[in-house]
């Protein structure tokens, strides 16, 4: 405990010599030990019990898992986003040239920190992420959704209902909802409760406030905290699954439908029609901001074309090709100042970028034209 | 070999200051290597794989030719509709492979990443973009891809699209996830229960009638049922032919260099459906009778070949001692899937090709072919980029070895020289065919 204590006290001399332009590389070191001083109350946070709880979530990487569903069936859902120390267990089944973040799900899972997954075809990475482990035999639940990359396959059309499901992509993933719920329920022993599913929609609001976003590939947990630390602007996560926005606005007059497939609520007597329900969640978990797995990511833009945002740090993770081609698109055709970094998806690597990180800061400093840094450094303070 | 890398400089130099000259001069050296091919082909090669040869180079010559006449593909991409409406093949892939063996990759790769393309993106699809954002690379007529077995398909046709600003369209390919193909969709009458599989197959067929009214649209040809009906049928006997040369070259000795098995995996795919590759694959047959008994160490090669590499030219070009005797890439498409309905049956090709789905169903089909050549060892090249190859790879030597056959994961690039290692390389295979000859040895 004196460890950290002496941790916490270093890093609140760090701000204070923070407002010293002349003082950066003491200002680094201290937030080196500062971000050390976290990670052992981290560490020490994990305790057995907790341990324990943790291996009772089920844990997803996508923000096109279908939560509300799992939810639904009396999950206790979790972002898995972990940045290990290395990857020690990974790289004895896996190449280790695949996706950093990859392997951190391995290294997850072979050491024993999580027992039910619920993956989404994300990339060639997760895919073989999901071949690995279910050849592993490590986990009670694994299941990987086979998501598809377009809300529809014909837009233009879909906008006039001609199409039957079997062409809308949205009835073939809805077909998959209801597989996944099937064996989901089985796995918990639970049935769908409609209550449950409907409270589980939480929508994202977006922030009008000026800020900084970090945008890209998913970025870890570690990672992002050193980032908020370091910058002098709210930071934003807007990678990955962070922008989830999945929103309940399901007609109450459908729910009690004709289709073939009736269920019974878990909390009423109440059929209501399962299939139109899980038809209509496809379409919402598809016609989320799309990532850039998807065909169309014309709505991306919105991200990087919001007036509140002040400054992009732009995320690519070693070994994922999907990012690199945005961030070449980005930075042609935005005012706000943008650094790129890359990670490994360890801990080791985030270490690295904290003097890349540092200097951005200081250029934003420098820089800050028309609105006032210091006002929301002593906000954040 | 001098005389290549002269050209593939002057091709990079000249893209530099004028890319309108740089691909005269590049179709002009890709026209005098055809005529090399008519005129002294390497007898050593099966009169079929000479014909192969000149084949692949007029493919590759007819969109520098006539662009507006090409269809830019993925090489999974099922081109019978295109040949439908006149399109020509103008393959990513094979572009970049010839970009390769012209020793001219190196600075297109290098324009690619100057633009921000990570460097970790598969070398086919990166040079590919660096040749086109230079100008070497002529728009097509359209883009016609899909997203199957390649995160890269979704990234490169998508910036191509906007490069060249030609409509563009993108067929989604559902995950196969059954390991057993079934042999025919569900009627799907009333009442009856349709399953994931015949869904998929209704999902990818309704793209393909879209895809069909897209190229009408785009070519003002129209697309007759009964004349596509009989290229699919021509496109089934095609792979027939091919499965069978493939089973019956078991007791034969069959010379091999390493662009061959390459060519098969390009022409089984973006030539299906036209008479030359079905005249192909009858040559092949014809050419039996005449080869020598098996000889030599015979290797089943999964992914692509680095055929740039002399470590494993050495090893493996015209070797009576080893020989490559196939290719996964030609092999893709499984046989037992089958529609009247030729929407159907090209949505089947696609749904069920052995590299669409877990990496258990492209394992299990390596397996059965490399039986059926009688294979005495498995080449897993990890082609780098390729994430898919890449995560599988413990994974299939497992299985491979479970099976009976030996397997040597091989690192390396198709592409791309500066990831070759060829020192290694060398080492490798020489080990590997060693111990496959001790084997022997001990029996």
């Amino acid at each position: 405990m004196k460890l950290r204590g002496s941790g916490r006290r270093q890093a609140a001399q760090s701000r204070e010599s923070a407002s010293d332009p002349g003082n950066a590389g003491s200002k680094i070191r201290d937030l080196h030990a500062e971000y050390a001083a976290d990670r052992t109350i981290h560490r020490m946070r994990e305790t057995k019990a907790g341990r324990e709880s943790n291996l009772e979530k089920t844990y997803y990487v996508c923000k096109y898992t279908p939560l509300e569903l799992l939810t639904a069936f009396g999950g206790e859902c979790e972002n898995l986003n972990m940045m290990p120390e290395g990857f020690d267990y990974a790289d004895q089944i896996a190449h280790p040239n695949i996706c950093g973040f990859g392997k951190s799900v391995l290294e997850a899972v072979l050491a024993g920190q999580v027992k039910e997954l619920v993956l989404v075809n994300c990339c060639d990475t997760i895919r073989s992420v999901y071949d690995l482990l279910e050849d592993s035999g490590q986990l009670d639940f694994l299941y990987m959704l086979d998501m598809l990359h377009t809300r529809s396959a014909f837009p233009e059309r879909n906008a006039d209902a001609s199409l039957s499901d079997s062409v809308c992509s949205r009835g073939r993933v809805a077909a998959q909802l209801k597989d996944l719920a099937q064996k989901y329920g089985e796995y918990k022993g639970r049935k769908f409760d409609y209550s449950a599913f409907r409270s589980a929609f939480c929508p994202k609001e977006r922030t009008q406030v000026t800020h900084l976003a970090v945008l890209g590939a998913r970025m870890g947990d570690e990672l992002y905290e050193m980032t908020q630390k370091s910058m002098p602007l709210p930071v934003v996560n807007e990678t990955c699954v962070n922008n989830r926005s999945v929103t309940w606005t399901y007609p109450e007059a459908e729910r009690q439908g004709t289709g073939s497939q009736k269920v019974q609520t878990h909390d009423s007597e109440t059929d209501f029609d399962f299939d139109a329900l899980m038809d209509w969640y496809a379409g919402e978990l598809l016609g989320q901001l799309p990532c850039m797995r998807m065909l169309d990511t014309a709505g991306r833009k919105q991200l990087y074309q919001d007036p509140s945002l002040k400054g992009i740090i732009y995320h690519t993770v070693k070994f994922c090709d999907f990012y690199s081609f945005e961030y070449a698109d980005i930075k042609s055709h935005t005012d706000v100042p943008i650094l790129k970094i890359e990670s490994d998806y360890t801990v080791q690597s985030s270490g690295q970028l904290l003097t890349r990180l540092e200097a951005f800061a200081e250029s934003l400093e420098l820089n800050s034209g028309g609105y006032d840094i210091r006002q929301f450094r002593r906000i954040r303070e | 070999m001098q005389v290549i890398e002269t050209f593939g400089h002057y091709v990079e130099k000249l893209s530099d200051t004028d890319p309108a000259k740089a691909r005269v001069l590049l179709r002009t050296g890709w026209q005098a290597q055809n005529l090399k091919f008519r005129a002294a082909p390497d007898k050593e090669l099966l009169p079929a794989d000479q014909y192969l040869a000149r084949l692949m180079m007029d493919t590759m010559l007819r969109p520098l030719k006539n662009p507006d006449q090409s269809v830019l593909v993925s090489v999974f991409t099922p081109c019978e509709l295109m040949q439908e409406v006149g399109l020509s093949p103008y393959n990513v892939e094979s572009f970049s492979c010839y970009l390769s063996a012209s020793k001219a990759e190196r600075a297109f790769l290098q324009t690619a990443e100057d633009c921000g393309i990570s460097e970790t993106l598969c070398s086919y699809h990166k040079t590919f973009i660096g040749a086109a954002k230079k100008g070497l690379l002529p728009a097509p007529r359209c883009i016609v891809y899909t997203t199957l077995a390649c995160d890269a398909n979704l990234l490169t046709f998508r910036e191509l699209a906007e490069l060249y600003g030609v409509p563009c369209f993108a067929i989604d390919i559902p995950a196969c996830r059954t390991r057993q193909i079934p042999a025919a969709p569900a009627s799907g009458e009333a009442g009856e229960q349709v399953s994931p599989e015949d869904a998929n197959v209704a999902y990818v067929a309704g793209q393909l009638r879209e895809l069909a009214a897209f190229l009408e649209e785009h070519t003002g040809k129209k697309i007759r049922e009964d004349s596509l009906r009989e290229r699919l049928a021509r496109s089934r006997r095609t792979l027939a032919n091919y499965d069978r040369f493939q089973k019956e070259r078991v007791d034969k000795y069959i010379p091999a260099d390493l662009v061959t098995p390459l060519y098969n995996g390009m022409t089984n795919n973006i030539l299906l459906g036209t008479k030359e590759e079905e005249a192909y694959t009858e040559k092949l047959l014809a050419s039996l009778e005449k080869a020598g008994p098996a000889r030599g160490k015979r290797i089943y090669w999964m992914h692509i070949i680095p055929f740039w590499s002399n470590a494993v030219k050495d090893v493996f070009r015209l070797n009576e001692n080893a020989q490559i005797v196939g290719c996964e890439l030609a092999q893709v498409a499984n046989l037992e899937a089958h529609s009247d309905d030729p929407y159907e049956d090209m949505a089947m090709r696609l749904l069920f090709n052995s590299l669409n789905g877990s990496i258990s169903r492209r394992i299990d089909a390596g397996i059965r072919h490399a039986k059926e050549t009688k294979a005495d060892g498995v080449i897993w090249f990890n082609h780098w980029g390729c994430k898919h190859t890449l995560g599988g790879s413990q994974l299939a030597k497992k299985r491979f070895e479970e099976a009976g056959i030996p397997t040597l994961i091989l690192d390396g690039d198709g592409c791309d020289r500066s990831h070759g290692g060829e020192g290694q390389t060398s080492t490798r295979l020489g080990a590997f065919l060693e111990m496959l000859n001790a084997g022997d040895a001990e029996m």
